[in-house]
């Protein structure tokens, strides 16, 4: 067997394949990438394995490195593909909310590793009496996403070792209940990602503002003499969910 | 081929008789409270490719105070594939952000195609000791040190198999990448004992010191000591970094030291971590180690 075939064919065999190279200790090596590769995907998606439990988790992690393998040097990326691979899995019969669950985990692991923009305070004072010449300026490390699940409760309460004991719990199981679901705003508070519910109105502001139009166009020409606008753009700025504002040329 | 005038090697600050520990997630708050009191830390470099985050953040800062060794698992050296550009520019952003004092990696493969597709294997995957191995691997470490406009340094692994045919042995194998590339040496001196415990060898120190013996002594620019976990006669020894350097490996070290002279040394241990200070108390060991038999050098030294 030539080189190349020998180090394909190892490699193979490490993502579950049938034909066991004709070296003793082989396994050795496989034993070790699944047990990588389950501590990589444990250590992304803490909210999945605490809903799932650890030997459920285990095999959906199995499942999904033999099927989708490692593409990457670095075992971080690896399940960035998780949440929608997850969708086709038998397990989201029983527990259809894992896959929105998997993918907040997925972006407040993002949110931590990214370039997360700090606040330019200065650039604020551009905002004059014209405001359709100038823009606020979204945070390009955030992320935020609809669910028909209350994803944010679940992953909160989760965050518990007991998560039934939580009020996060408690709100996440009526909301089921009542088939309605949350929207998602991940961003990061020092270096650590959080996550929060956040209304329908201020997802589709994000989303309009995500297209950088003027001021005057996402809020209205009167925007600056409502105390709600001034009170919300504080709380963006606190966390770093809108960083700037700039002109329009 | 490689041409060695072409290579610029390692900072040269790191003094020959230092000696650095690795640094891993669970020590970070120790690293951050107290300057630690080791000439170096080794950090997998792959840990912190990310674009930012608070690994990141607390690399740049120790590296301020602390020289760093950045020392690779995943580049996959003696891959057929040639390493890919992504994870080229990664470890070229990182080292640029902390200008470490080694590069290094293992000598290995873990890229590989299956069906046309280009994946990666997550552990160091051993190659036979062929000619067509020896032009891969040399093209690739050419290829990373031209990408890093330095020299990097590549290290001996554990294997657990075997192969039917090699055309060159370990020692003979690097020292002709090394003559190829101008890259460095990492003696893994675990890596080599281990090898010869689950090769059944008689005499492991004997084997070790041939090992050592055949090196070319001029390229090793830092020695690995670490621990395995110990098993039945009958199971592989795995080397897992997951205890303390064994009476032997300090035996193997000094002798070492003996042949080849001071060379920066390293503490590695990945799993079952000790305290920082424990971890501390092995890079003592191997201080005294050193002041002790450099000592005894001295001494027979002719006047």
């Amino acid at each position: 067997m030539n080189l190349s075939d020998y180090q394909s064919q190892f490699l193979a065999f490490l993502f579950g394949g049938t034909n066991k190279p004709g070296l003793s200790n082989s396994e050795v090596y496989r034993f070790g990438v699944e047990a990588k590769a389950f501590r990589a995907l444990e250590h992304s998606y803490p909210t999945v394995k605490a809903l799932v439990g650890p030997a459920d988790f285990e095999e959906l992690a199995l499942d999904y490195f033999r099927m989708v393998r490692k593409q990457s040097g670095d075992w971080s990326e690896f399940g960035w593909g998780f949440p929608s691979w997850i969708i086709s899995h038998r397990i989201s019969d029983r527990i259809p909310y894992l896959s929105d669950v998997a993918r907040l985990d997925h972006h407040v692991g993002r949110v931590e590793r990214s370039h997360y923009q700090e606040v330019d305070f200065e650039s604020f004072s551009m905002i004059g009496e014209d405001l359709s010449s100038c823009q606020l300026i979204l945070n390009s490390g955030l992320q935020f996403f609809r669910s028909v699940y209350p994803v944010v409760s679940i992953w909160e309460a989760h965050k518990s070792q007991t998560p039934q004991d939580t009020l996060s719990f408690a709100q996440a199981k009526r909301m089921i209940a009542k088939g309605r679901g949350q929207n998602a705003l991940i961003y990061r508070a020092g270096w650590r990602g959080m996550a929060e519910a956040i209304s329908e109105k201020d997802i589709a502001l994000l989303e309009r503002l995500r297209k950088q139009p003027s001021i005057a166009e996402a809020f209205g020409e009167g925007v600056l003499n409502q105390t709600n606008f001034t009170g919300w753009l504080q709380d963006m700025i606190s966390k770093r969910v809108i960083v700037g504002a700039r002109t329009i040329h | 081929m490689g041409n060695r005038q072409d290579i610029v090697p390692a900072r040269p600050e790191l003094g020959s008789s230092t000696v650095g520990v690795g640094l891993r997630p669970d020590h970070y708050q120790d690293v951050l409270e107290h300057a630690p009191s080791v000439d170096f830390l080794e950090v997998h470099s792959e840990n912190f490719f990310a674009e930012a985050g608070i690994a990141v953040d607390l690399l740049k800062e120790v590296s301020v105070t602390t020289p760093i060794s950045l020392h690779g698992t995943s580049a996959g050296l003696g891959s057929v594939e040639a390493i890919p550009d992504d994870y080229l520019k990664k470890l070229k952003r990182l080292v640029d952000r902390v200008d470490p004092i080694l590069v290094s990696d293992h000598l290995c493969f873990t890229w590989a195609r299956i069906g046309g597709r280009l994946f990666h294997g997550g552990d160091l995957l051993p190659i036979p000791y062929t000619t067509d191995s020896l032009q891969h691997a040399v093209n690739n470490i050419d290829r990373m040190q031209q990408y890093l406009g330095r020299q990097i340094s590549i290290e001996n692994v554990c294997a657990y198999i075997e192969f039917d045919h090699n055309d060159f042995d370990e020692a003979a194998f690097l020292n002709e990448i090394v003559a190829r590339t101008g890259c460095g040496l990492i003696l893994d001196i675990n890596n080599v004992m281990v090898n010869a415990r689950n090769g059944k060898v008689a005499e492991p120190a004997d084997f070790v010191d041939r090992y050592v013996e055949s090196l070319d002594h001029s390229a090793i620019a830092e020695i690995h000591l670490a621990g395995s976990t110990p098993v039945d006669a009958e199971e592989l020894l795995i080397d897992d970094h997951a205890c303390p350097v064994p009476e032997a490996g300090w035996h193997a070290y000094g002798r070492v030291l003996r042949k080849i002279g001071p060379r920066p040394t390293l503490i590695e241990w990945d799993n079952n971590l000790p305290s920082w200070r424990e971890l501390q108390g092995e890079a003592t060991k191997a201080r005294k180690t050193q002041r002790r038999v450099l000592r005894r050098e001295r001494s027979h030294e002719p006047v």
